[in-house]
């Protein structure tokens, strides 16, 4: 119904992603373009950063001021004005109906335009930056420049979409702003990418994976991704399994911790540690997998808030799934239906939940045919998108 | 031996494109990391490297660019490369970084002020719009 009305869409990115083409952050923009395109709807992109769209979304590059590199913060605030005329023009030049901003640090360029031109205005929020910068970031530099251009984008947007329930309760908690115009709509997969059927058997040579139980881990190896756990289990489920490894794909800050546990404990012969691999082989390196594992774990004064990618793209694949019991992981599996949940930060539930399918593969089975019918029918990208054309057609 | 402090992009790929065949350790840090210039600078003088590399996905689209030149000179190392997986790279040299780079990164800070300044009743502003 929508679509019918919504017929072109500027998306905006401003944050400074730079020649990032891997990684959640950009299958959270690419994931809702596809699915536009699908649904007839066009598609423009602008950004600071590469272009990893495909080429009938139109790109528009806005690059940040070199003379400001060395200053994020700083170089932030000026791209405000500078990525708002860009996509006033763009905006005017192909009679955009619908703009899309994925919230930024120190950003407000939305505002700029909706005010500018009145079309609708939908903010994709992750998290609260100011929350983010103040227990993630090193420091903290021009707080309050920081959390009015928070403020700001959420008073003047149309919609704001949030991946979680929690994200929802940190804005209500850091503004007063009206919670009716917050839309939860969690994060989701491309199925059709992601799916049982991709035949691995030249992969699984190469990597030396023949008649082994692989276990895998996706992802960017950041403090709230819990791999060192993973890590740290591997020494439990070495007294358990004879033939087993671990695949960890992907690369980040905590890899040297993961290293340092694998190499103090001589756990070599059961890992593998790929490195960074390209977006479009993540699906051949998830179907090596037998079981996929998602040990997340929950921020030192707030519970996990993002919705993990990764645990929809396990989902489309078919496969068993160990997660951890936090945040929208505990909502989305169903203990002993599409996966299994183990206690966070604790290497022993961990082993103890994989040994549990190791040992069951019917459950294995039934809960891998579950989990791929759950990431068709609730957590596609097409169900994402609709989610939002729906409430802005309420608001039009 | 080499120093690969890597930021973004693979390792692998860096080292074949930019021909780096010596002995190397490979440092993974975020650009986070440049913030606690102490813990930095100690990683960069924890062995007698001959040579430090700071590796990325593409040098065109590198931030803290000065900090690097910066690090480079204050670890005492005489030659260094910003390099990436195109097989581009900037070199570092202690001269260029004293005659060019300070200053140069003393005026963007200065500017950086004054466009602090400007952006925090520019912010104000819309702030007091939105509440209308």
């Amino acid at each position: 119904m929508a679509g019918k009305i919504i017929k072109k869409v500027l998306i905006l990115r401003t944050d400074y992603y730079g020649a990032l083409r891997e990684g959640g952050t950009v299958t959270i923009s690419l994931g809702p373009v596809n699915s536009l395109l699908k649904k007839g709807i066009e598609c423009y992109f602008q950004s600071c950063g590469i272009n990893y769209f495909p080429p009938q979304c139109k790109y528009f590059f806005v690059k940040h001021s070199n003379l400001l590199l060395n200053l994020p913060e700083i170089y932030n605030l000026t791209y405000t004005h500078k990525a708002a005329k860009t996509a006033i023009r763009v905006i005017k030049d192909n009679n955009i109906d619908l703009l899309f901003q994925f919230h930024s640090i120190m950003n407000y360029s939305g505002t700029l335009i909706k005010r500018k031109l009145g079309l609708p205005f939908v903010l994709h929020v992750d998290g609260v930056e100011y929350w983010a910068k103040q227990n993630w970031g090193r420091k903290l530099f021009l707080k309050n420049h920081l959390k009015w251009a928070e403020m700001i984008q959420w008073d003047t947007a149309d919609i704001i979409d949030v991946p979680s329930v929690k994200v929802k309760e940190m804005i209500a908690q850091y503004s007063s702003v009206d919670l009716g115009k917050v839309l939860v709509n969690p994060n989701g997969v491309d199925a059709d990418k992601f799916h049982p059927n991709i035949d691995t058997h030249n992969l699984k040579r190469k990597l030396l994976l023949e008649n082994k139980f692989v276990l895998g881990f996706f992802g960017t190896f950041g403090h709230w991704h819990g791999v060192d756990i993973l890590a740290e289990s591997i020494k439990i489920l070495k007294n358990h399994l004879n033939n087993f490894i671990v695949l960890f794909v992907g690369d980040g800050v905590m890899r040297p911790q993961v290293e340092e546990i694998i190499n103090k404990n001589n756990l070599g012969p059961f890992s593998l540690l790929t490195g960074m691999i390209d977006y479009k082989s993540i699906p051949q390196y998830m179907s090596l997998c037998d079981v996929l594992v998602s040990p997340c774990v929950s921020n030192p004064d707030f519970d996990l808030f993002n919705s993990p990618v990764k645990l929809f793209e396990y989902m489309a694949m078919g496969k068993a799934i160990v997660a951890t019991d936090v945040g929208q992981q505990s909502e989305i599996i169903i203990n002993g239906y599409n996966g299994i949940l183990c206690e966070e930060r604790s290497p022993e539930s961990l082993a103890e939940a994989i040994l549990k399918f190791y040992k069951n593969p019917e459950l294995m089975e039934k809960c891998s045919s579950n989990a791929r019918k759950d990431a068709i029918e609730k957590y596609s990208w097409d169900n994402h998108t609709q989610k939002i054309l729906d409430a802005v057609e309420k608001i039009l | 031996m080499i120093l690969l402090v890597l930021l973004s992009g693979n390792a692998d790929k860096i080292i074949e494109k930019n021909s780096l065949h010596n002995d190397i350790e490979i440092i993974k840090v975020d650009e986070k990391d440049f913030y606690d210039y102490k813990d930095f600078l100690k990683k960069l003088k924890k062995r007698n490297y001959h040579r430090i590399y700071y590796g990325c996905l593409d040098i065109k689209f590198q931030r803290f660019i000065f900090f690097m030149h910066f690090f480079n000179l204050l670890s005492g190392m005489k030659k260094g490369a910003i390099i990436d997986e195109k097989g581009n790279r900037i070199k570092i040299l202690n001269i260029k970084t004293i005659l060019f780079e300070v200053p140069f990164f003393i005026f963007q800070f200065l500017l950086g002020l004054l466009v602090t300044v400007i952006y925090f009743f520019r912010i104000l502003y819309n702030k007091w719009r939105a509440k209308l």
